[in-house]
């Protein structure tokens, strides 16, 4: 199937009165919780998650990614109103959002970030339905010993490209396989760390182990943040909201810039928008001719990590679609959303599913069509949600929480997995572990010992054919330089440029 | 309980990584009671022996980093507070739910996590917070139940 026959496929899918629906609600939902402080995509996503077992596959995913990528729109809105991140990958556009918001130019901010955002996904999105159908083709080629590696290096690369301490990234991965070898082990049917409770012979429920880590934990660390104060703004007018002339030309090349490294970092398995904004704002800063405008109000400092978080998450389809490897955790429940439905992401996908495939890809323009309107005319909806105070809020998310992971297996032992990972999760916060490894960990564990078994069996017990096959050689030698720049702090300096700001690279 | 933590928790700069490393003992010794095969067939035992292993190493990786954290820097700078108040009213409000949910419905269930979250935050908006649970209780009944017909009742035992 070419290209075009590709857009065909996928524009008859992604038209359809019900998937337009359904992408209707999943960026309505992501607008609400990236406006929302406190809320993030990930736990919308695993909240959404059992509700969508009744519906098509392929509508469930235009939904759940609907939610992904509409939290990123949302999350600008609460940066530069409260200076408040509403999604932590925002956290970066507070630097110059706010100031801007202060001198009274919050309607310029926020037009400027949504065009950004579009701008930013409409480039990875080209990219995505470029390199996701090639990179599949020649991944139809790998053996098993190539994707143990492939794999490898994305939760490598996750855990040592984090802001925080690798070392701390690393052990959270490992510990992530580990969760991931409860239950029944499929090759000989042993039951492994189940304790003997019936209720583990499944293993955890994906849904409760994310919405644990991410959305409880985060309830637990912001019920006794203190609430911004918004700025007032008003009545948000269009005349407002047009940049002038000047200004275009300003944030023309940071927001191209940005969403040339919003892809690049998106694309690589394992590492999160968090990084891309960041990296963007580092760039724009250092080539600025004026630096010292960076913090007070530059437009450039909103429009280049806006473009690149948008970026991000489109271009993190690229190795999800391709290989079956998820780049951050929200990809990583989408990937188990897709499992749950009976498909497994990889490289046959593009050709067993075709339909799935190209309409999830067309349904990102429609969504992010549909983001452009809520964003810009409807920007005074989502403005009045952020008065409502969080200790009315969190109980609900709380009862929604509960009642979510319930509906996934209508069993009240989910509702403790949460409780007990949601404590796990928050302990984790407090002493600097992050979560984002466990999941990517939790999800690609059983994958991993099964790639890693077969190969084993091929080989004929020789555990060198992960160097020896030439594909398997290149990961793993990538894997062993990311592992070596933890070690060699140097070259970890030069590949990160240090952080501008301490942020939370959990829930993005 | 509602507004000052009473006393502070410090622990040591080397917890975390003691409790990494012991994390990977004990599953190392769990996975010491399953087969571990040969290289050629690994067993069920294999991969989770390798990974524990793999994990008390990184634990002392995290022990080293401590140390070489606080020689840097004594140990001056402020902690950030431990939520206690937070932490106990989540974790009781979600386990009186999910106790209570199928023995007395999801909608006395609601008001039950509502009213434990406020006596912990020290809620002196009450009327407010009575509307949220009753809405949240309305939506949850209309979606949950009605919509996807979970095997709860919105009163009494399922």
């Amino acid at each position: 199937m070419n290209i075009l026959q590709g857009f065909e496929t996928g524009l008859a899918t992604a038209l359809t009165w019900h998937a337009l629906m359904y992408c209707f609600i999943g960026v309505t939902i992501g607008t609400f919780v990236g406006v929302l402080p406190g809320i993030g995509a990930l736990a919308a996503i695993s909240l959404a998650l059992p509700l969508t077992y009744y519906l098509d596959p392929t509508d469930a995913l235009i939904m759940l990614a609907g939610i992904f990528y509409g939290a990123q729109y949302g999350g600008s809105t609460a940066s530069i109103l409260l200076n408040l991140p509403g999604t932590a990958t925002a956290a970066i556009t507070c630097l110059d959002g706010y100031p801007l918001a202060q001198q009274g130019k919050a309607p310029l901010a926020i037009f400027v970030t949504a065009i950004n955002s579009f701008v930013g996904s409409s480039i990875a999105i080209v990219l995505v339905m470029g390199f996701a159908p090639a990179i599949a083709e020649f991944a139809l080629e790998f053996g098993a010993e190539d994707y143990f590696s492939v794999m490898l290096l994305g939760l490598v690369a996750a855990s040592t490209l984090t802001i925080g301490s690798p070392m701390k990234a690393l052990s959270m991965v490992v510990f992530g396989l580990l969760l991931g070898m409860v239950g029944t082990d499929v090759n000989t049917g042993q039951f492994r760390f189940t304790f003997g409770l019936f209720e583990l012979a499944d293993g955890f429920s994906i849904v409760a182990v994310a919405m644990g880590l991410f959305g409880v934990a985060e309830i637990i660390s912001n019920i006794r943040q203190p609430q911004g104060v918004i700025q007032k703004v008003g009545r948000i007018r269009m005349k407002d909201m047009m940049p002038e002339r000047g200004e275009w030309r300003q944030i023309v090349r940071p927001t191209l810039r940005g969403s040339a490294i919003g892809s690049f970092v998106g694309a690589l398995p394992g590492t999160g928008p968090g990084i891309a904004s960041l990296m963007a704002y580092a760039t724009e800063k250092r080539i600025s001719k004026t630096p010292d405008r960076f913090g007070k109000g530059a437009l450039e400092g909103i429009s280049a990590p806006e473009a690149a978080n948008n970026a991000s998450v489109q271009s993190a389809f690229i190795p999800m679609l391709s290989l079956g490897i998820p780049g951050d955790a929200i990809v990583a429940v989408l990937m188990g959303a897709m499992i749950l439905h009976g498909i497994t992401p990889g490289p046959n996908l593009i050709n067993s599913e075709p339909q799935m495939f190209w309409g999830l890809i067309m349904s990102f323009w429609v969504g992010n069509l549909m983001l452009l309107v809520l964003n810009i005319p409807l920007i005074g909806l989502w403005v009045k949600l952020l008065s409502v105070p969080y200790n009315l809020l969190y109980p609900g998310i709380l009862v929604f929480i509960c009642v979510g992971v319930f509906s996934a297996d209508n069993n009240v032992f989910d509702i403790f997995v949460v409780l007990g990972f949601g404590v796990l999760g928050y302990l984790m916060r407090r002493f600097g572990f992050p979560a984002t490894p466990v999941l990517l960990g939790f999800i690609l564990g059983p994958l991993l010992e099964e790639n890693f078994r077969r190969a084993m069996l091929l080989s004929r017990g020789d555990a060198s054919v992960f160097f020896t096959s030439p594909i398997s050689a290149v990961f793993m030698g990538l894997s062993l330089i990311f592992l070596g720049s933890v070690f060699l702090p140097g070259l970890r300096q030069r590949l990160l440029r240090r952080a501008p700001v301490e942020m939370n690279e959990d829930d993005d | 309980m509602a507004s000052s933590p009473a006393f502070s928790f410090r622990p040591g700069p080397y917890l975390p990584g003691v409790v990494v490393i012991l994390t990977g003992a004990a599953v190392a010794a769990g996975a010491l009671n399953y087969p571990l095969g040969s290289v050629l067939r690994p067993g069920p035992g294999f991969f989770p022996l390798g990974l524990s292993v793999l994990l008390m190493v990184m634990g002392l990786g995290v022990l080293i980093e401590a140390r070489a954290t606080a020689r840097a820097a004594p140990a001056d700078t402020p902690e950030e507070p431990f939520h206690w108040g937070a932490l106990i009213g989540t974790v009781v409000s979600i386990l009186a739910f999910g106790l209570s949910v199928e023995r007395i419905g999801f909608i006395p269930a609601t008001l039950l996590l509502f009213a434990i979250c406020a006596v912990f935050e020290g809620g002196r908006d009450w009327r407010r917070l009575a509307l949220a649970a009753l809405f949240i209780a309305g939506l949850g009944t209309a979606v949950f139940i009605w919509g996807l017909g979970l095997p709860l009742s919105a009163f009494g035992g399922a």
